[in-house]
């Protein structure tokens, strides 16, 4: 626990693989709130024929449900994370009253939340719920202050990506609202977390396209010559669970191919 | 407002070939035709969105012309901000322009709330209190979140200006949390999520209408069902001696943005029209 704040150890993640065994399969599920029954549902959309994917993929299905599982996968990896890191001493060291503590718990009851109500909306409204997810964090050190930010801010920066690139995969309004009103608030947990590893990196340039503009350019209307859109970047489905994927264990891998 | 031959034409173009006016990043994707039905929201929805934008712009712009309230360490920081709020603006300028929709008028704003010393200051030391100045700038960022979410379903009928529009929609939550540190590190109680309706806003009771409506303890979770299923947040969480019922409903507020309607966005930008 000596790292310093701004000096990552290039080898953290190595020692965090020895020092940290997987998450107890029983608290992963405990905090997500699985019950015994809800373990043993059908995959949504499982007959899929992708012969390229992983035959033990967790197939997230199609159309507006498969979208939901998506985001409904993100939110229990998100929920698991922030779940797992208060087994480390990064966060047991922090104080009571600590800014970085109350952010922390706060960002677990948010994820928990969004991963709960897409538990409840999506049989709600008839979908099938994909499995509850088996996350693999190992390489992520749960003792040191820099692995566990640069992974939030990852997580919820591929969060905001996510949502951002599944809109138009949606056809319901009412999907798209909920999921309007869940990015927002991702996108100020990305926001905030990325000013606490490094101060006013809230906006940078790999997760928003900049504008810079050309030297001499500024004419009467601002900005209107240079690079650069001032848009959060997005990612694709198939973008996103290509990292997402690295952080699932075997069996919880998720394949998208259905939404389309 | 434009005219109802040149709002026919745009809201036309809008709905085929929005991806004409978009920058290159996105030309070339496939554009979804749009209903005649939806064309009108698609453009109204634009200029509403333009407004909020017109709004910050001017707002930066005036907070950060010399001399500034603002401190110097954090005037980078706006800098930033205002950039992209500009950006913003020139996208949302050539996708209606060119799609044949008029732009309306810049208003003239004024940022006191006092509609040009005609009405009570809402902010009379909005320009001379660095407080006052960040606090407005957080109440806009805020608002723009949540007037831009109103304004999502009236898009789902072209892919690309949705896109387009979600996309500057999550950079201004990333404003807006930064904000809210900014002011958090100024001795202010305030989180980066919005908590409950957030007491009003920082300068209650001027604040007030940017938040109302933000403490909603559960969301509709059916679509088709009748009658609509609304499933409490508050439920989902641990309850004592975890979390007490403050903290639960705290939480279950703030995981969730909500939406201003059109016409709740229109009577807030007037608070700072002249």
């Amino acid at each position: 626990m000596a790292t310093p704040n701004h000096t990552p150890a290039p080898d953290e993640a190595g020692i965090g693989n020895r020092l940290l065994q997987p998450i107890d399969r029983r608290l992963f599920l405990r905090y997500t709130g699985v019950t015994a029954a809800a373990t043993g549902l059908l995959l949504a959309g499982c007959d899929d024929d992708d012969n390229n994917s992983d035959s033990n993929a967790v197939n997230v299905g199609t159309g507006d449900f498969g979208v939901l599982n998506y985001a409904f996968a993100l939110e229990q990896l998100e929920a698991a994370f922030y779940t797992q890191l208060r087994t480390g001493s990064y966060y047991t060291g922090l104080g009571a009253n600590s800014a970085e503590k109350q952010i922390l718990d706060d960002l677990a009851l948010h994820e928990k939340i969004h991963a709960d109500f897409f538990r409840a909306a999506i049989p709600a409204n008839g979908g099938t719920l994909i499995k509850d997810l088996e996350p693999d964090f190992s390489s992520i050190n749960f003792n040191s202050k820099d692995s566990v930010l640069k992974a939030a801010q990852d997580f919820e920066d591929l969060g905001v990506a996510a949502y951002n690139g599944a809109g138009r995969y949606l056809s319901n309004p009412l999907f798209l609202s909920i999921a309007g009103k869940i990015v927002s608030v991702e996108a100020r947990h990305a926001g905030l977390i990325r000013d606490l590893r490094a101060y006013n990196t809230f906006v940078a340039n790999d997760v928003v396209d900049v504008f810079t503009p050309t030297p001499g350019s500024n004419g009467p209307t601002p900005f209107s010559q240079g690079t650069g859109t001032g848009l959060e970047r997005s990612k694709t489905p198939s973008e996103v669970v290509a990292i997402a994927n690295n952080f699932l264990k075997s069996g919880s891998k998720l394949n998208v191919s259905g939404i389309s | 407002m434009p005219q109802p031959t040149e709002r026919r034409t745009a809201l036309a173009q809008l709905a085929r070939t929005a991806a004409v006016a978009l920058p290159a990043v996105l030309a070339g994707a496939v554009v979804t035709p749009a209903t005649a039905q939806r064309s009108g929201t698609l453009l109204d929805a634009l200029l509403l969105i333009l407004r909020v934008e017109w709004l910050q712009e001017a707002f930066y712009s005036r907070l950060l012309t010399a001399p500034t309230v603002v401190p110097a360490a954090i005037q980078p920081d706006l800098a930033l901000i205002r950039a992209q709020q500009q950006q913003h603006v020139a996208l949302l300028e050539n996708v209606i322009s060119t799609s044949g929709g008029v732009l309306p008028t810049r208003p003239t704003y004024d940022f006191t709330g006092s509609h040009g010393q005609t009405t009570p200051s809402l902010f009379p030391d909005v320009f001379t209190s660095a407080d006052t100045a960040l606090a407005v700038a957080q109440v806009l960022e805020d608002f723009s979140v949540r007037a831009y979410q109103g304004q999502l379903a009236s898009l789902m009928s072209n892919n690309d200006l949705m896109d387009l529009v979600v996309r500057m929609y999550a950079v201004e939550g990333r404003h807006a949390a930064h904000l809210r540190r900014l002011r958090q590190q100024r001795g202010a109680s305030v989180k980066p999520w919005i908590s409950g309706t957030d007491g009003d806003g920082p300068i209650p009771p001027a604040t007030a209408p940017i938040y109302a409506g933000e403490g909603q303890l559960e969301q509709l979770a059916t679509v088709s069902v009748y009658p609509p299923v609304k499933t409490s947040l508050v439920a989902l969480l641990p309850t004592l001696p975890v979390l007490t019922d403050a903290e639960q409903k705290a939480a279950a507020t703030e995981a969730y943005d909500e939406p201003l309607t059109t016409a709740e966005a229109q009577r807030i930008m007037a608070l700072f029209v002249i």
